[in-house]
């Protein structure tokens, strides 16, 4: 039995040391056009593949097995699933499984073929939906339910990188159609105020996303 | 921005919102593990090698990523689709993330990548900005690929628009202080990203541009006016692609002619 408790605790550094960027008063501005003291930048992690190897060996740890007795497609929600697409079908790869991905825009584009999905989606395979982060599961939601509206199947399990609530198991139903949501990561597992993480590491945050 | 007040910069932030991150230290490794990389995993490409893994992504992408309007044998016929011009129609259309979320062409496209690039690469280390959307599959293919070989190496993101919540930045992931940007996109072709995107590297993020910038395909060729690809008025870098138009067949009747076969596109199209 492999342990990927390393794998966990390194990725979970990385993502607390480099991808939260932090203020001492609101000053970042949120979805709902709140003021926050932290935002999570995922794409500082998304983009490094020593951190996505990690990160595909624990999906497909868990997931794996189920790919392998039934095979999924993966779909990613424009933009920040698209990293986290190529990284777990490029390690997928890796290990000898072929894994079809594509990615699920957030209007369907406006010429041409007026594609809802960019790549190619296979007829009668499963979709797995798959976000770097996740709040409400409202992006996964409305990626499952355009799956849904082509006639697709939904995969019963979805997948993010990190919560940016107190969970890391959650669900939704896409119609009558369970989907348990599985993060690697809640925000409990991070210092988010700079009190916090200079309490954890004694040392102040370093922040790594461009913010210009 | 990276100075004012209230930011938590930890020991990186300078002027331009950049952190430090490890630009010197990433150069330094880079020269290391490229000389590892040359010995130890049978890189660069034989020209067979080579010959193999390019006719293998010309051909895909002539089959899976070209719509070509036209009848078919059988009856069915593929209508010309709308343009990005209000009332105009395309016969011909790429639709390259068919081929850059395929696992076989990622991984054939970074080996073809790295062969060109890894000699350049190890004199002058850079880093990758790739353009959202369509540059992101090929930007992710370019670093994982790397990283197989174990060479470091940094991508980040030019956004079309910036982001609504947060810090609005124009750019995502981490961008390196002291590497020239090399430009990553699917296509050079009449719309302008690219060079928008380059514009914002240098004047936002002070960065140079490196001397190249790769797509995958250069939309130029017999019967494309060099007046639709925009980076031929680029002032002073050299564009690297490993197709141009020339490579593909332009209709249903040359795709026949070619193959044996009518073109169709494996999966559904939504």
């Amino acid at each position: 039995m492999i342990d990927h408790s390393e794998d966990w605790e390194w990725c979970r550094q990385f993502i607390d040391h480099h991808c939260v960027l932090r203020t001492d008063r609101p000053l970042l501005i949120g979805p709902d056009g709140s003021l926050n003291t932290w935002q999570f930048y995922m794409p500082v992690a998304t983009l490094n593949p020593q951190f996505m190897a990690r990160i595909a060996a624990q999906f497909w740890h868990r997931f794996g097995g189920n790919f392998d007795t039934k095979p999924f497609q993966i779909a990613g929600a424009e933009s920040g699933g698209v990293p986290v697409l190529n990284a777990l079908q490029w390690f997928a790869r890796n290990q000898g499984r072929d894994v079809n991905v594509f990615e699920v825009r957030k209007k369907a584009k406006a010429y041409g073929l007026k594609n809802w999905f960019e790549g190619r989606v296979l007829e009668g395979v499963p979709v797995m939906i798959v976000d770097d982060i996740t709040a409400s599961m409202r992006t996964l939601h409305t990626v499952a339910g355009r799956v849904r509206a082509v006639k697709l199947q939904v995969y019963p399990y979805a997948f993010a990188i990190c919560s940016c609530r107190s969970w890391r198991e959650n669900g939704f139903k896409v119609g009558e159609q369970p989907v348990n949501v599985t993060t690697l990561y809640r925000i409990d597992d991070f210092g988010m105020t700079p009190g916090e993480y200079v309490a954890r590491y004694k040392q102040p945050p370093r922040f790594q996303g461009a913010t210009v | 921005m990276g100075n004012d007040e209230g930011l938590q910069g930890g020991d990186g932030d300078g002027p331009r919102g950049l952190a430090k991150g490890d630009g010197g230290g990433l150069a330094a490794w880079s020269h290391a593990a490229l000389e590892m990389a040359e010995t130890s995993v049978g890189w660069p490409l034989s020209p067979a090698e080579w010959r193999e893994h390019w006719e293998w992504c010309r051909e895909y992408i002539d089959r899976e990523v070209v719509y070509r309007a036209g009848p078919r044998e059988g009856g069915e016929t593929h209508p010309p689709i709308p343009s990005k011009k209000p009332g105009g129609m395309y016969v011909w259309q790429f639709y390259l993330r068919r081929a850059t979320y395929n696992s076989e062409f990622a991984h054939r496209l970074g080996l073809l990548f790295w062969d060109h690039f890894g000699p350049i690469y190890k004199r002058a280390p850079f880093q990758i900005c790739a353009c959202w959307p369509s540059g992101a599959p090929i930007g992710m293919a370019i670093v994982m690929a790397a990283y197989d070989m174990g060479v470091p190496i940094n991508l980040f993101m030019a956004r079309r628009e910036p982001k609504h919540i947060g810090m609005d930045n124009w750019f995502d992931g981490h961008v390196e202080l002291n590497l020239p940007v090399l430009m990553v996109d699917d296509a050079a072709a009449s719309t302008e990203y690219m060079k928008v995107a380059s514009a914002r590297v240098q004047a936002k993020l002070r960065l140079p541009l490196h001397r190249c910038c790769f797509t995958v395909v250069n939309k130029v060729g017999f019967g494309f006016s060099k007046d639709a690809q925009h980076t031929e008025n680029y002032l002073d870098n050299m564009l690297v692609s490993f197709f141009n138009m020339n490579n593909f067949c332009h209709t249903v009747r040359a795709f026949r002619e070619r193959y044996g076969e009518e073109p169709k596109w494996t999966g559904i199209v939504q």
